[in-house]
């Protein structure tokens, strides 16, 4: 198959690649929501974050995406036996499923391999797509036209971060740590309260206004379409200057600090805003580590803060259903009395 | 020039007037063929009947007759679309065997999908998505060694919608590249062109070029059009190029992407005042196109396109001609895109008959079953030992004694598998799953009550939509003014689209309320007919004025509301009346009566009370 849309040759639309680069580097995020128009390149977008993200270790064979050192209980290859040695570590890309609409429950669970249950008698876990996206990203496109059922499915597992299969006999817990990855069209309808607020980022694109900028949108995917592994060549130098600040995002992650008064004053926004619970709190303090790190910064600005504040927060917001004017402006309202209280004080 | 005469040997015969839709739709036929599976496909806009069956089988022909060609049934389930375990063949085998589905068929082929008004937004979001990437998803098995993967394919999606309450799903809609409209093709337009011609084309897609400026106007055109997608976009300009390619030319030139306008977006410009008389073929008279909406036959742009001398002039003034008329509104054009409203899908569902949800997908298992629930159930593996297992006995013992007699003549025997399951051993679980309702607003937004009470009814209604919300029903509303109702909200879940529906409601006029009963009980039927249950809320202050036929007669008003109420009760709908006028009358209470609807009466400033016992009927509703 050819190579996927490279990600940096994607025109504007920042913030989208922002956030899905923010969910690349800090995986408890717990994903990115996409929500715009028509043809403005979400799914493009998507496929190619995992290009240009660097590969997993695993080990050959594996079917769970078990980390080498720790392999897990239900995975048979990366288990060593009596019988057989582990398989060998091998590098894979990072996984990007993409999880179809009309997706069975076996199919996103994992259920009895019913070939290895009536031709050789054995019972056996077939894993499904959960397990394949353990360590990477579960994309769905369309998200609000999935059918609730699987919804329930995958809240249940994006939550705990562990797959539980109890059916037909089988009893199989395996790690289902991904990061989530909706896109959708919000005409189509609306997301539940539940599932949108388990996306810790959620951002709005629109489609591009400039004229330029559509016109040179349509060249590059003009000269993707007539060669696409010359067109990645041309773009391979960029992607791996992106490739190397997520790698290096990744690693000063956790050295990443906050002042103590941003942090205090992150509070006073949520708690001007009413956002229930502390999952957004928690959720803007990953995030602004996440934009500090991928700035290359070893400490957080209020900055980061007002940029990244209305993706994190906009679709938590205890929402007025006929509010028109949509929660950014209220955001951006808070933020600037935030910053202007302190500034005083 | 050498664009006009290069034309002229191109269309020959529609040189020198505006091609016919059916001339469009010919050299939309080409393009596609040039073009192939990145214009995504071709919208075929053609009820059933003898010019679209005669493009359709042009179309097949033409794009040589090696080209794989699936037929995608309306009801099409899951496994047939992706792709299924192949029974057959996986015990012929021992091992897992898929067989290819539909998708997997069409690649390097057209996929037609008639009946594409009434596709499912799940299905068409899958065909998207393989359109996309080039991959059949595998939704409900892993890969099978010998699963078709990779699928390149063009979708001819056949539109029979018959009003703006059906259409196209906008995913799918967004990717087709071309739009032919056969709609109002005469058939004596038809003709198909000679079989030679048009492989002579030498210059490769690749070289040709569009120059900024004229990309620049394209763009500027469909986004003042309404139509900001930039697959849209990305299809016009394929389009121009591949029509500049088509006549061997390499630069693309204004008539190119004014043809490009016409495919992609299915605007044209309308006939102007001043046009040439109609060509031989009677097509109806210039200034009547204006009053029907989208006919692509309207008109060329350039009214003297025989003077070659001026061609380039005069086809940059034709863009700006164009331009103009797109900003002004004035264009046939595709009004369901230009303004955006696409209504939901959920409306128009592939609507199986039947009200309750005995079958679903999901839900409280109930019971288990022999037969599938829904087509793609899989058995319950357990329940299905558990049935077979008493049997073993008895049918090893009766499979040895057939095999004891068989074996002379049969040398090859397999092994006896350890538990012996037929057909009827089978179970599946059976789930029960609350169906949905439907609340539909039928709000008078006529004078009477505009002045006093529309603002009061429509923050009562905004109380009910956020509760519906909460409770994922989904809501409609009409509204009946002046002559007649209107659908304003086909069913949904969107709250965004429903606030803003319901903030854009104009009030004003005579009082149409038999218009508005009807077109509330035709929608809440056709809700039942697709398996959810609707209660009708009619919020009027009874004074009825218009008859059906929108004229002022008080009597035959009156006497049609009564007709339809009584229609209403004799089907059982569940209905609730709310008198919104200042004072109670007897007229709303008589009505209501008439219905067998709750009566109620809104009173100022108690929208609470109102939504109270709105929501208590959908309760009882579910019931």
């Amino acid at each position: 198959m050819s190579k996927p849309f490279p990600f940096s040759a994607i025109v504007a639309q920042d913030d989208m690649k922002k956030a899905l680069l923010m969910a690349a580097i800090e995986p408890l995020l717990g994903g990115v929501l996409i929500f715009g128009d028509r043809g403005t390149g979400k799914s493009t977008a998507v496929r190619a974050l995992a290009e240009l993200l660097p590969k997993i270790e695993t080990r050959a064979g594996c079917r769970f995406n078990c980390e080498p050192e720790k392999p897990q209980t239900a995975c048979p290859v990366c288990t060593a036996s009596n019988s057989h040695r582990p398989g060998k570590v091998i590098k894979v890309r990072t996984p990007m499923v993409d999880l179809p609409l009309g997706a069975t429950e076996d199919r996103i669970c994992g259920a009895l391999d019913l070939e290895k249950a009536l031709v050789a008698g054995e019972k056996q876990f077939e894993p499904g797509l959960l397990a394949t996206a353990n360590r990477g990203f579960l994309y769905i496109d369309e998200v609000n036209l999935l059918e609730d059922h699987l919804v329930d499915l995958l809240l249940d597992a994006a939550a705990s971060g562990v797959n539980v299969v109890e059916r037909e006999g089988l009893s199989v817990r395996h790690a289902a740590r991904f990061a989530l990855v909706g896109s959708g069209n919000p005409e189509e309808g609306d997301l539940r309260p539940q599932l949108l607020d388990r996306f810790g980022l959620a951002v709005d694109v629109k489609t591009i206004g400039d004229l330029k900028q559509r016109i040179e949108v349509i060249r590059r995917r003009d000269a993707y379409e007539a060669d696409p592994d010359a067109f990645c060549e041309t773009w391979a130098r960029k992607d791996a200057a992106i490739r190397r600040k997520v790698v290096k995002a990744r690693t000063i992650l956790r050295d990443v600090d906050i002042p103590d008064d941003i942090l205090s004053r992150m509070s006073l926004l949520c708690m001007r805003l009413g956002i229930d619970g502390m999952r957004g709190e928690l959720t803007l303090m990953r995030a602004c580590r996440a934009s500090a790190a991928l700035a290359g910064r070893l400490s957080v600005t209020w900055d980061d803060v007002s940029e990244i504040s209305p993706m994190v927060l906009c679709h938590r917001l205890r929402r007025d259903p006929l509010d028109d004017a949509g929660s950014a402006p209220r955001v951006e309202r808070a933020i600037e009395a935030v910053s202007a209280g302190t500034g005083h004080g | 020039m050498d664009d006009l005469s290069a034309i002229n040997t191109c269309d020959a015969g529609a040189s020198e007037t505006q091609p016919t839709a059916w001339q469009d739709a010919i050299l939309a036929a080409q393009i596609l063929k040039a073009g192939g599976p990145r214009l995504g496909g071709l919208w075929l806009k053609a009820r059933a009947g003898g010019v679209r069956d005669a493009y359709l089988s042009f179309l097949k022909s033409y794009l040589s007759a090696d080209t794989p060609w699936a037929r995608m049934p309306c009801s099409v389930t899951w496994s047939a679309l992706l792709g299924s375990p192949d029974f057959t063949a996986t015990a012929h085998q021992g091992r897992l065997m898929m067989q290819p589905g539909l998708l997997a068929r069409a690649d390097k082929g057209v996929l037609l999908l008639p009946m594409a008004e009434r596709l499912e937004a799940g299905h068409a979001a899958v065909i998207g998505q393989a359109m996309d990437t080039g991959k059949v998803p595998t939704p409900s098995h892993a890969a099978a060694p010998n699963a078709i993967q990779t699928t390149r394919f063009m979708a001819l999606a056949v539109d029979e919608s018959a009003g703006p309450e059906e259409a196209l799903p906008p995913i799918l809609s967004d990717r087709l590249g071309l739009i032919v409209d056969l709609n109002a093709v005469p058939w004596h337009d038809v003709s198909f062109p000679p079989e030679r011609p048009l492989e002579l084309n030498t210059v490769p897609f690749h070289e040709t070029f569009i120059e900024t400026e004229l990309a620049g106007f394209l763009a500027q055109v469909a986004e003042t059009a309404g139509n900001t997608s930039l697959r849209s976009f990305q299809h016009l300009m394929t389009v121009s190029r591949l029509r500049a390619a088509l006549d061997s030319r390499k630069r693309v030139t204004e008539t190119d992407a004014l043809d490009a306008l016409r495919l992609c977006l299915a605007l044209t410009l309308r006939m102007p005042e001043t046009a040439e008389p109609p060509p031989p073929e009677t097509r109806p008279d210039n200034p009547a196109d204006t009053s029907d909406a989208p006919l692509p036959t309207a008109s060329q742009p350039e009214s003297a396109a025989g003077e070659p001398d001026t061609s380039e002039i005069i086809n940059s003034e034709a863009l700006l001609d164009m331009l103009a008329a797109v900003q002004a509104g004035t264009i046939a054009g595709l009004p369901d895109i230009a303004n955006g409203h696409h209504k939901n899908p959920a409306g128009t569902r592939a609507g199986k008959s039947g009200a309750l949800k005995k079958n679903a997908r999901r839900g409280r298992p109930v019971a288990t079953s022999r037969t599938p629930p829904y087509p793609d159930a899989r058995p319950n593996v357990i329940a299905t030992l558990r049935a077979a297992a008493p049997w073993q006995k008895i049918r090893k013992e009766k499979r040895a004694l057939l095999a004891a007699s068989a074996s002379k003549d049969d040398q090859v025997r397999c092994a006896p598998p350890r538990t012996l399951i037929v057909r009827d051993d089978y179970r599946y679980q059976r789930l029960r799953h609350e169906t949905p309702s439907t609340a539909i607003f039928v709000v008078d937004a006529s004078g009477s009550t505009a002045l006093e009470r529309l603002g009061e009814t429509k923050g009562a209604i905004e109380q009910l939509l956020a509760r519906c919300y909460v409770r994922r029903d989904e809501v409609a509303m009409i509204a009946f003014r002046g002559k007649g109702a209107d659908i304003v909200l086909e069913p949904t879940r969107s709250l965004v689209a429903a606030k803003r529906k319901l903030a854009g409601l104009p009030g004003g006029g005579a009082t149409p309320l038999a218009a508005g009963l009807q077109r509330g009980v035709e929608m809440a039927l056709n809700i039942r007919r697709q398996g959810s249950t609707p209660v009708l809320v009619l919020l009027t202050d009874g004074r009825g004025n218009i008859a059906l036929n929108g004229e002022a007669n008080r009597l035959q008003a009156a006497e049609e509301l009564s007709g339809l109420a009584a229609c209403c009760r004799q089907q059982d709908l569940k209905s609730i009346c709310i008198d919104i006028a200042r004072r109670p009358r007897d007229t709303v209470a008589d009505l209501a009566e008439s219905m067998g609807a709750d009566h109620h009466f809104l009173r100022h400033a108690d929208a609470y009370a109102l939504s109270d016992v709105v929501n208590t009927s959908l309760e009882e509703a579910r019931r």
